[in-house]
């Protein structure tokens, strides 16, 4: 494919970027990047293709479908809880090998656990896809260490006082994934209907799964 | 003194906003660039060195560029820094893509 191919370009001007989309100097930056390294053979189109096609793949249903298993399989929570990476790989049928760490971060009716990155954005990408912007805004990561149930009542999630909230900070090398509690009302449900209960943001500690 | 990309605990009264969502068809450009570049058969740079050109952005650019735009600034600084890439060709490629959709434009 010719560098200069933009017959298709046109879905990539400013306006259709929306909310939070990039100035034209850096859109245009990310195109000049791209085609030089093309032209030079650091990198090739397909390659780029290829992974675009990929990044698709990653979506917060996959983790759901760790958290059902969790929640419902006692030897793989064993697993999980003893090697996160090693359990994703298994019940995803996915390689890991360029992932960091995975650690599932179990909540009771008595812990519950926010993550967060204060100084950048580690989330677990390789699982649940792109983090959402609100997680990477600059408000979260200032303000959730000091008051986290403030954070929280912004996603209308309310925990009774007893609840001990441990915000968890991410680093480069380790990536946090959220257990939320199982609801009430789930017992009996196949794990298919479970997944449907385990939202994004419960994965983080923003929210709690869903009531049947 | 704390560096600007050390959120932790900072003063901010700022609501969260829920709503705005920048994945983007850039940023998910963005992101493939970046894995391609970091990926252990080209290791043209590391995660780490990623979040160094990132946080090494000038103090206004950090508080006010967009997470991906951020990326692709760094990652900028990095191919010119590896020597992948000068400077000058990636400045004047930008000027001919910018000719480019000026004349798609207009044509």
């Amino acid at each position: 494919m010719s560098g200069h191919d933009h017959s298709h370009e046109s879905e990539n001007l400013p306006p259709l970027e929306g909310a939070g989309g990039p100035a034209l100097e850096n859109l245009v930056l990310e195109e000049a990047i791209r085609e030089l390294l093309i032209e030079k053979e650091v990198i090739e189109a397909r390659e780029v293709e290829r992974l675009l096609e990929v990044l698709q793949t990653r979506r917060p249903a996959l983790g759901a479908r760790l958290v059902t298993r969790i929640w419902t399989d006692p030897d793989f929570r064993k697993l999980a809880l003893e090697n996160g990476k090693a359990a994703a790989e298994l019940e995803l049928g996915i390689n890991l090998v360029e992932a960091p760490e995975i650690i599932f971060l179990e909540n009771t009716p008595k812990r519950h656990h926010l993550v967060v990155c204060t100084l950048c954005s580690c989330y677990p990408t390789y699982i649940m896809g792109p983090s959402p912007t609100w997680y990477r805004s600059k408000a979260f990561r200032a303000r959730v260490v000091k008051e986290p149930r403030a954070v929280l009542a912004e996603f209308n999630t309310d925990l009774p006082e007893d609840v001990e909230i441990r915000v968890v900070d991410s680093t480069a090398e380790v990536r946090y994934l959220v257990v939320p509690v199982r609801p009430g009302g789930s017992e009996g449900m196949n794990r298919e209907a479970l997944a449907r209960l385990v939202n994004r943001d419960s994965m983080i500690g923003a929210a709690l799964a869903d009531s049947p | 003194m704390r560096s600007t990309h050390d959120l932790g605990g900072a003063p901010w009264d700022e609501m969260l906003d829920l709503e705005v969502n920048d994945v983007t068809p850039f940023a998910r450009r963005v992101t493939a660039l970046v894995e391609i570049l970091r990926h252990p058969s080209k290791q043209v740079f590391v995660t780490d060195e990623l979040r160094r050109a990132i946080e090494s952005l000038p103090k206004n650019d950090y508080l006010t560029l967009t997470y991906y735009e951020k990326w692709i600034r760094a990652v900028k600084a990095l191919v010119v820094e590896k020597g992948v890439l000068s400077q000058e060709e990636i400045d004047a490629r930008v000027e001919e893509i910018l000719r480019r959709r000026e004349a798609d434009k207009t044509g």
